[in-house]
């Protein structure tokens, strides 16, 4: 193999598949990154065995071939180089690469081609389109509420629902649920429900560029899925096992509605984060519909011994008084991705769950567990 | 005066795995139960029900022997998660009658009912109230132990199991353990017990009237302790949110071990259990530690962190391997592996609520 490349491209590439780069592994190999020539440009590729990232960058390839060396060596050396034209060749037995730029020149060892694990290739199953923005919202919107590594696989992960020319993405963690529905740019051949892991939805949203629509298909044994963006393709083991049926958790009915400025209410549970990082992160919230003044919405919360703070916000309130306490740390997560100008908060009782919605936009909704606190 | 007595409860869930099974299977109400690992797998009991009790099963027995005793027991794998989700719900319930709240493990806590009654008859109705509203609420048995001092409490609720109500009030502590034989003080193991009884001592009124030179003759300096106790004298307080600052699995051979797949297979093992008390706890760890020891007895610990906090057995046993893989060389011969974690913290504050995602139906 020998071509020539741009120290940039190199460099961009590197950092696209270094998310799939294994960090911590027993297998060596899922440590290197892939390099093979394909049809008059590079590819690199990465895996750690639950996801495989591949990117392509142009080049001059005057020689075919394919070599693999550790990712993280190669990566921090062409990062540490100017802007500049450098020539890959790989080294004579085939392990390893020789990289020549302007008056530098580095030897990287590496393995056989051969060795590296099989980059999945899905070609065929059932496929949709869906527009970049729209997967990107999805996935911010729901991607943080899913459970961390835990003992219940399938909350590890986002569930992907398709009906027709829609996708709903839900996450839930065992305290909060939130879900997401958008239209598909081209519409699925069967509905199909899907599990993937956090993780994989967080890169793709990260690697996801411009505005070109995502080709997203899954395998016909649904054991795993592509999205392929531009330049880019990751593909993801799906978890196994059926999502809960979420929908019954979000309460149909509500005794007290709030609405108000997404932005103050943002502040208002940021300033109160701060009396509340001790201890459990309470906040308190409580309601008053308009009486001779207009509704309003107390947010406070406190430190023993430190201190105490309430801030005070004009708020719709329909329906009765209402007081609920939400972990701060649940409650900014949600504020941060929520969008548009004003949010909803619904409420039962103080101990049913809480849920917000941006106003004036019914594709989103968070269902969140109160805490149970002393008044 | 002496300070004022304080009342403590020790709530303990009656069967409490076997429980919550028959709950959510009420087809299996009355049936013996056995929760725990399979016959086959050399598991054990994790916990029986009365039923099962009766014909001598109990928790901690290998399932196979159990079965030996009880051959028509129904046999449940564990569901972990499942009990946790009901052991919180009891918490939060215990949470409305007291904030000073110790849990000890996952069906049992104390609750400290001095500061929020006046007396003990107001603490026994507040006790009352907690276990009817464990039972009218999440429809399980629960048995209660209330007295001056935690010990005092563990062993009155022990008496009264299950579905027990046993008060001990303040000065009736001695009268109260004196008949009782002296393995049922916690901290008297049977050993200690053989050894007592040997001496003539066999109830805790014995203990409490031996000369203290004859009990620490006997036991060394912890027989002074003993006899306070068996005295009804237990000052430790209900330690709110007791910290638990590592957890950790090891194991000595019985014949040293140098080849891999034995030693992988305990790891494993480990790591599951590690992970489960993780669970148990509600905790998450960053920290894990591998423990070696060599056959000259050279003990060698090293740990690895990892980027965010897991309770995963996976995950575990994935950073234990990598450290043995670093740390051995096969063939080298080992007396002792264990694995462990730290760097721990709650998976969520105290006091969240939970929402109920893994007992919906799955989708369709």
């Amino acid at each position: 193999m020998r071509l020539n490349c741009l120290q940039e491209n190199l460099s961009h590439g590197l950092g696209v598949v270094q998310r799939a780069v294994a960090t911590r592994t027993t297998l060596p190999i899922t440590q290197h990154v892939l390099l093979t020539t394909d049809e008059g440009r590079l590819k690199l590729s990465a895996t750690n065995l639950e996801i495989a990232i591949s990117t392509w960058i142009g080049a001059e390839i005057q020689e075919e071939g394919a070599v693999t060396v550790p990712a993280r060596l190669l990566t921090e050396f062409v990062n540490s180089l100017s802007r500049q034209a450098l020539e890959v060749q790989a080294l004579k037995h085939g392990k390893g690469i020789t990289v020549k730029g302007d008056r530098v020149e580095a030897n990287i060892n590496g393995a056989d081609a051969n060795e590296f694990p099989p980059i999945p290739n899905v070609n065929s199953g059932i496929a949709c389109q869906v527009a970049a923005k729209a997967l990107r919202d999805g996935i911010r919107q729901v991607v943080f509420a899913a459970a961390i590594e835990d003992s219940r696989p399938v909350l590890t992960g986002v569930n992907l629902q398709f009906d027709g020319d829609q996708l709903t993405l839900a996450a839930a963690d065992g305290f909060r649920l939130a879900v997401h529905t958008t239209t598909l740019a081209r519409a699925v051949s069967e509905k199909l429900s899907v599990i993937v892991p956090a993780r994989t939805m967080s890169e793709v949203e990260r690697l996801i560029e411009g505005d070109d629509p995502i080709d997203v298909v899954v395998t016909p044994q649904r054991s795993q899925v592509l999205f392929r963006m531009k330049n880019v393709e990751m593909v993801s083991q799906l978890i196994q096992g059926t999502f809960p049926n979420y929908r019954q958790l979000v309460p149909q009915e509500h005794a007290t509605r709030v609405v108000v400025g997404l932005g103050e209410l943002q502040r208002a549970a940021r300033t109160a984060a701060i009396f509340a990082k001790d201890g459990s992160g309470i906040i308190r919230l409580q309601m008053q519909p308009a009486g001779k003044g207009g509704g309003k919405l107390t947010i406070s919360s406190r430190a023993e011994e430190v201190g105490e703070h309430v801030s005070e916000l004009e708020a719709g309130v329909e329906g009765q008084d209402a007081r609920i306490a939400f972990n701060s740390k649940y409650l900014t997560e949600v504020l941060n991705v929520i969008g548009e100008k004003q949010v909803s908060v619904e409420l039962t009782t103080s101990s049913s769950p809480g849920v917000l919605r941006p106003v004036g936009n019914d594709r989103y909704v968070h269902v969140v567990m109160p805490m149970f606190v002393q008044w | 005066m002496p300070p004022e007595a304080r009342r403590i409860v020790l709530l303990d869930l009656d069967a409490f795995f076997a429980s919550v099974e028959v709950l959510e299977n009420p087809a299996l109400r009355g049936k013996p139960l056995l929760v725990g690992g399979s016959p086959e797998g050399r598991g054990v009991v994790a916990a029986a029900s009365y039923e099962a009790r009766k014909y001598g099963c109990r928790s901690a027995m290998p399932m196979a022997q159990a079965l030996r005793l009880c051959p028509h027991a129904v046999v449940l794998p564990a569901r972990h998660h499942l009990y946790r989700d009901y052991s919180r719900k009891v918490m939060e319930i215990a949470h409305r009658e007291s904030e000073v709240i110790q849990q000890v493990s996952i069906d049992e806590a104390y609750v400290d009912l001095t500061p929020v009654s006046a007396d003990m008859a107001q603490a026994e109705a507040l006790a009352h109230r907690l276990q009817g509203r464990v039972r009218v609420e999440l429809g399980l048995s629960c048995s209660i132990g209330l007295a001056p001092s935690k010990m005092v409490a563990k062993v009155a609720c022990e008496t009264g199991k299950p579905s027990g109500f046993v008060v001990v009030r303040p000065g009736q502590e001695a009268a109260f353990l004196a008949p009782l034989p002296a393995g049922d003080l916690p901290g008297i193991g049977p050993r200690s017990e053989e050894r007592l009884k040997a001496h003539g001592l066999v109830t805790l009124g014995d203990i409490a009237r031996a000369p203290v030179g004859q009990l620490t003759a006997l036991l060394g300096p912890w027989g002074a302790v003993l006899q306070r106790r068996a005295l009804g004298e237990d000052p430790s307080p209900v330690e709110v949110d007791r910290e638990t600052k590592s957890i950790s699995a090891e194991e000595t051979f019985a014949h040293d071990i140098a080849d891999e797949a034995p030693l992988v297979e305990q790891l494993e093992r480990m790591a599951r259990e590690v992970a489960e008390s993780l669970r148990e706890h509600d905790l998450v760890a960053r920290t894990i530690t591998l423990k070696l020891r060599l056959a000259d007895f050279t003990t060698l610990t090293r740990s690895t962190s990892r980027p965010s906090a897991t309770n995963a057995a996976d995950a575990i046993l994935a950073d234990a391997r990598h450290l043995l893989e670093a740390n051995w060389t096969p063939g080298q011969p080992l007396r002792l592996i264990g694995v462990g974690v730290s760097n721990l913290r709650l998976l969520h504050a105290p006091g969240q609520l939970s929402l109920d995602v893994l007992r919906l139906p799955p989708q369709t």
